[in-house]
């Protein structure tokens, strides 16, 4: 245990031969961010054991350890009492450990049942051929027992985000589990949904299988858990039985020691409307309407897939406008790709950091340079002055404080944080004043976040117009100036300065509350 | 971890005493090896055959011999090289410096050696862009695109001259025949051409912007860069190399013959993929294709000169690529 005692508030374990898994002083750093400290955690039979956590706070780390997609650096994994080592996801599934990860990874083409049967040994005809009818009657008891409402011979693609959820959670049923994970099953569930999925979890408990279960939502886990554990910063917490601890106490152990601080009142000046759009509509979102301020940062709240990031690709050119307008200055414009919006100073800052962001063969250097390479070209031949590149990209690292070994270190050697300041320095670079941020501060350890708002502050009070998008409430009340609240592809409300709250974005975004 | 990082700048003094005590030989190979590792093998294999078969490998005819052996195969590659960098391939080239051997030769014959030769180089450029075109607009994989063009251009060639050029001008020899001193021609136009495309992709905001491309398409969207452009000019440059390979192939065997620039695809990819373990680690890069083209020559040419069967070559070839590519996915990078 490498954590002082007194940290540590309550202990409610299980005796160890009782345990379908135990992970003893589980370590992981991720370049200089330590995603887990030292860590310990069980789960028992016919227990359905809560994580909760910020974001970053190790969860996630934990269970893709526990899956074998992340080695631990240390610390041990038992499973039945017996240590194990995991190298992937087969391991975990031959172990009896299934997975229900946060991000869908559907087969297009596949119908529910195929989709259901994947990673299974088959029924075989004759030795060789799969036993189709075999594994859709398999597929079909599972649904049936557990009352998942879709045809098991539709293609994947035609399924709502829930079903696929749903027809994914199938899958790792069609295994003989002895625990299943799920990370935030419920985010992109509908009340109704979630219902029948906490049917199915508690089905499973009946039936002894463990259920690890990953939520943001602390009603669900008061509802469904037998016993919680909170992380935070890496670190467990605490482990409670349900029955003996409070809603308000979990909360205060998730946040730490940081206080629900009021915002900053801001001495930024607003100034005229430099982005507008009307009714804009495309294949995904409808009719919204929003402004945005030179000097103002706007949230745009949400769940996932509520439309936020479509917005801001409608609004960087990459998604077509079918309906509506989009006024950049005040004059209406269209975009036909990111070249005309980046011409017009918007500037976009991809949520998919790695496969949007950055181009990780690259140095720094060159990630931030990318986009205003003319700049950097010497009048005579065109050719790139690398000396000058340099000076900018360390300009860049001391005005937006990022760390790195040097100009040209490799981007894969700076920490998550640090990159997405680079992918910032770029669109700095490239001249955007209309700062379209999506999730910025995803993955980014808490440090971090806390330098990347300084920063969002400087470059609005600078006169830039920022919209941000984040999925993490709190964020969003404390940095925001208002926010614009998105459910299903159309705004629901708009909260200004004073009625932004945690609470009232929470309750908007999953429709609880109506406007 | 960090003793794999190889680029990391400034070992810590604990890093360097254990890398003392487990032998500095073992890591400077580690270290160097990769990025040389084509070099090291060219002088190798220099003084291997210069044993076996001393005085004559290693006689200034002999040198020169392979410098113009290698210089078609050098320009091809250096041009195919080009759409490599931005994930694109280019599977046209060979029929490309088939058709436009026979095409110039036949216009030589005919109209003039600058004739052809420009209208050749212009059918090469034009050949590019098409690919281009269908590759950015109509979103076929270059794979498709240009393998298309290569039946599109057989049947061209076929039509423009379904037999051997002969009684080809002296002015169109010349490029493939004569020498400056001791090197030839055509030597000397791989290396400033090579030269050239080197400095493009390195120096210049559109070399730069392929690398990007080809680091990742979606972030070099996203930034503003002209994918569609800067896939049509890539193509573009590639399929000029490919005509002007053509040429030179046609003007060194002063005949134009169908067919004879078909391998030049196997050979260029095999040569741009060796090129990968070099210079620039993991990433196509113009040098490294270039020395690639001069070890493929020497080898050959040195097999031949100690009695190998030919189909030899054939084989070594092969089994050169599939290393050379290995060797380049499993020493580049770590993810």
């Amino acid at each position: 245990m490498h954590l002082p005692a007194d940290t540590i508030t309550t202990v409610a374990s299980a005796p160890a031969e009782a345990t379908v898994v135990q992970m003893e002083g589980i370590a992981k750093r991720f370049d200089s961010v330590k995603a887990l400290r030292g860590v310990d955690f069980d789960v028992a039979p016919g227990e359905v054991h809560a994580l909760v956590g910020e974001n970053g706070a190790g969860k996630s780390t934990l269970i893709k350890i526990l899956a074998g997609i992340h080695r631990a650096d240390a610390g041990r994994v038992l499973v039945g009492g017996e240590e194990v080592h995991l190298h992937g996801p087969a391991d975990a599934r031959r172990a009896g450990i299934n997975f229900v990860f946060q991000e869908l990874a559907p087969l297009p083409h596949f119908t529910v049942a195929e989709y259901m049967s994947l990673g299974q040994a088959h029924a075989r005809r004759f030795g060789v051929l799969v036993d189709w009818r075999a594994m859709r009657r398999r597929a079909k008891a599972i649904a049936d027992r557990f009352g998942l409402d879709f045809h098991l011979n539709s293609q994947m693609r035609d399924l709502s985000v829930a079903q696929q959820r749903m027809a994914e959670i199938g899958q790792a049923l069609m295994h003989d589990a002895r625990l299943v994970v799920m990370d935030e099953p419920t985010a992109t569930l509908s009340d109704r949904e979630t219902e029948s999925l906490f049917r199915v979890i508690r089905e499973l408990r009946s039936e002894g299988v463990a259920v690890v279960y990953v939520s943001h939502r602390l009603e669900e886990i008061f509802a469904l858990a037998d016993r919680v554990t909170v992380f935070r910063d890496g670190a467990r917490i605490a482990t409670h039985a349900i029955g003996d601890c409070t809603r308000e106490q979990l909360v205060l152990e998730i946040i730490g020691a940081k206080q629900l601080v009021p915002r900053a009142q801001t001495d930024r000046e607003v100034g005229e409307v430099v982005l507008e759009t009307r009714g804009l509509t495309t294949a995904t979102v409808r009719d919204v309407s929003l402004q945005l301020r030179r000097g103002e940062i706007v949230g745009l709240a949400g769940l996932v897939g509520s439309g936020r990031t479509e917005v801001a690709r409608a609004l960087f050119g990459l998604d077509r406008v079918k309906a509506g307008e989009l006024l950049v200055a005040g004059r209406p414009v269209r975009l036909r790709g990111p070249r005309d919006a980046i011409g017009r100073g918007i500037g976009l800052l991809p949520e998919e950091r790695k496969t949007e962001g950055l181009v990780t063969p690259m140095c720094v250097r060159e990630n931030i340079t990318i986009g205003a390479l003319r700049k950097y070209a010497r009048p005579s031949w065109g050719l790139l002055s690398k000396r000058r590149e340099r000076a900018a990209a360390r300009a860049y690292g001391a005005s937006l404080q990022v760390k790195f070994a040097g100009p040209d270190a490799p981007i894969t050697s700076l920490s998550g944080g640090n990159q997405q300041k680079v992918v910032l320095a770029r669109i700095i670079d490239m001249g955007a004043r209309i700062l379209l941020l999506d999730e910025p501060t995803k993955g980014v350890d808490i440090g971090a976040k806390r330098e990347m708002f300084a920063l969002i502050r400087e470059l609005a009070a600078d006169g830039a117009a920022v919209l941000y998008i984040s999925s993490e409430h709190e964020e969003l009340a404390e940095l925001c100036d208002r926010a614009v609240v998105m459910r299903e592809g159309a705004v629901v409300a708009e909260l200004d300065c004073e009625r932004l709250d945690k609470s009232s974005i929470l309750e908007l975004s999953y429709g609880r509350r109506e406007q | 971890m960090s003793t794999t990082d190889v680029e990391a700048p400034g070992a810590p003094p604990a890093v360097a005493s254990r890398e003392a005590t487990r032998g500095r030989l073992s890591q400077v190979v580690k270290r160097v090896g990769p990025k040389y590792a084509t070099t090291v093998f060219l002088v190798v294999m220099f003084a291997f055959f210069a044993a076996e078969n001393g005085k004559r490998f290693y006689s200034t005819d002999n040198i020169s011999n392979i410098l113009g052996q290698s210089s078609i195969l050098g320009i091809v590659a250096c041009g195919l090289t080009i759409p490599l960098i931005i994930n694109s391939f280019d599977l046209s080239v060979g029929w490309a410096a088939s058709f436009a051997g026979v095409l110039a030769a036949t216009l030589a014959v005919n109209h003039g050696t600058v004739y052809a030769i420009a209208v050749t180089l212009a059918a090469g450029i034009a050949i590019g862009i098409v690919n281009g075109l269908v590759v950015s607009r109509l979103k076929v994989s270059s794979l498709i695109a240009t393998l298309g063009m290569g039946a599109v251009l057989v049947g061209l060639a076929q039509k423009v001259n379904n037999s051997v050029v002969a009684g080809l001008p002296d002015d169109y020899t010349w490029l493939g025949q004569h020498k400056v001193g001791t090197i030839p021609v055509a030597a000397i136009l791989m290396l400033i051409l090579g030269g050239l495309l080197w400095v493009m992709a390195t120096q210049t905001p559109l070399g730069r912007s392929m690398y990007a491309i080809g680091g990742s398409r979606e972030a070099s969207r996203l930034a503003g860069i002209r994918i569609g452009r800067i896939t049509i000019v890539a193509l573009a440059i590639s399929g000029m190399m490919a005509a002007l390979g053509g040429i030179i192939l046609s003007s060194t065997v002063a005949s134009g013959q169908p067919g004879a620039g078909d391998s030049l695809l196997l050979d260029g990819f095999t040569a741009a993929a060796i090129g990968t373990v070099t210079f620039r680690r993991g990433e196509y890069n113009v040098m490294g294709t270039v020395l690639a083209v001069l070890l493929l020559t020497t080898m050959l040419n040195g097999m031949t000169m100690i009695g190998w069967e030919p189909y030899w070559q054939n084989i070594v070839k092969g089994v050169i690529l599939v290393a050379a590519v290995g060797a380049s996915v499993g020493g580049g990078q770590d993810r």
